[in-house]
């Protein structure tokens, strides 16, 4: 079966509030999951949620892991290792911390980026004050390019770099686009992401 | 046809004689040489009564015998005429010679399925832009959602859907429609500012959209794609 698809974005349409977690229906566990693994994800979830972290992640988690045909010891292993990261993404950031920035996070954990580089990213927010949406849209960014195999310390050197210099949410974009562009025509990664952070730089 | 038979039908008026001209070889000169070239060089005459006599002639001789050798196939419409040759193989050499064959059959077998067995069956035509998100979405963790077109091709799909971190991963929830082509499938849907992670399911198959940066899923084993939304 030939298959050929795209998703595009069309124009924003309507501006109704929602958070990250918002375009989920009543969460819910699936059905097929044996009722010892329901209980065991309904704690985890509890135990989150009485530490101020958000636990909705965990939930698709279990569906997306269902859909897949993972097997119950499967899942829980994940959703096990998700809420281990939405905990230290929480703890790194703070409890005031948006939910949206919390699982921004520990996508970027789950993605394999470090703690440490967490770390230093919200240790920057500290130095520099608040950071508007730049540090949300820095862990979407390495979450991004660790998913993809491009190395971990560089990607979070040069956006480290770019967040040092002053470096605003349009810069950050036209960064991510940029690297993109390079690396699906095959471009050396650690080359395209110090031409392409000195390349936003000097365009200010 | 004899000769008097010959005599008979070709008049002696008509007949070609060259011993008038006197042609031996010991008096030939230049002018004698140049004579006999141009008359052998001349139109015989011929008469129809002769033509036609030898003409019969032909046609009422028996056609020369085919002599056909024992090992030649019968004529056959449609086949090519076969001669069969006669060969003897030693037994050794006959099983040698089959299990040669048997291992470059194999051996090529497998060379030409290796290289027509599709690594995958998905094209792209287009690629999908994956913006970011806005910093007022990402900041306040209230943003605007924007509307995204999932569209995928699939002639002959019964049923697609998209799931994804967006729609708890259910495959009823979020169904695309055909288009006028009978093959294209979408669906508008607004989806909030952020990473999103979304697959298709095509009859039961969870496929990852060829179109959009794909991401490995090192909980389960299956690719998904990755979108991010926001308008800058």
């Amino acid at each position: 079966m030939l298959l050929t698809a795209t998703s595009i974005q069309l124009s924003a349409q309507s501006s109704v509030p929602s958070t990250a977690s918002a375009n989920t229906q009543a969460l819910s566990l699936p059905a097929r999951l044996t009722p010892q693994t329901r209980t065991a994800i309904e704690k985890l979830a509890d135990s989150l949620r009485a530490a101020g972290v958000p636990a909705d992640p965990l939930y698709d988690k279990a569906a997306e892991g269902v859909l897949k045909n993972g097997d119950d010891v499967r899942i829980l292993a994940a959703i096990r290792t998700l809420a281990r990261d939405l905990r230290t993404a929480s703890s790194l950031l703070g409890t005031t911390a948006p939910a949206s920035d919390v699982v921004n996070a520990a996508s970027a954990l789950s993605a394999g980026v470090p703690v440490s580089a967490v770390q230093r990213l919200v240790k920057r927010r500290a130095n520099s004050g608040e950071l508007d949406g730049r540090l949300a849209l820095s862990f979407i960014i390495l979450a991004d390019f660790a998913s993809r195999d491009v190395p971990v310390d560089a990607a979070v050197k040069a956006v480290d770099g770019l967040l040092a210099r002053g470096a605003g949410v349009a810069e950050l974009t036209a960064f991510r686009t940029g690297v993109e562009r390079d690396l699906s025509a095959g471009r050396d990664v650690g080359t395209t992401l110090t031409t392409r952070a000195e390349g936003v730089l000097r365009r200010r | 046809m004899t000769d008097p038979d010959i005599q008979k039908a070709v008049p002696s008026t008509d007949r070609v004689s060259l011993q008038h001209e006197s042609l031996q070889r010991d008096s030939l000169g230049d002018a004698s040489l140049e004579r006999a070239v141009s008359l052998l060089r001349t139109d015989v005459p011929v008469r129809d009564a002769w033509r036609n006599a030898l003409l019969r002639e032909i046609s009422e001789s028996p056609p020369p015998e085919l002599r056909v050798p024992s090992n030649f196939l019968p004529d056959v419409p449609g086949r090519m005429p076969v001669l069969l040759r006669a060969f003897s193989v030693q037994p050794i050499a006959a099983i040698a010679a089959c299990v040669l064959a048997m291992v470059v059959g194999g051996v090529g077998t497998l060379a030409v399925m290796r290289r027509s067995v599709p690594v995958t069956p998905t094209t792209a035509v287009a690629a999908a832009q994956v913006p970011l998100v806005t910093a007022a979405n990402v900041n306040s963790g209230v943003g605007t959602r924007q509307v995204i077109r999932f569209a995928l091709v699939a002639p002959g799909a019964a049923h697609v859907s998209v799931v994804g971190d967006f729609n708890n991963w259910d495959p009823n929830a979020t169904p695309l429609k055909t288009a006028r082509d009978g093959s294209t499938w979408l669906i508008d849907m607004p989806l909030s500012a952020g990473r999103h992670v979304y697959a298709f399911v095509v009859d039961g198959d969870i496929v990852a959209d060829p179109s959009a940066p794909r991401v490995v899923d090192h909980d389960f084993g299956v690719q998904n794609s990755v979108i991010l939304v926001g308008s800058l």
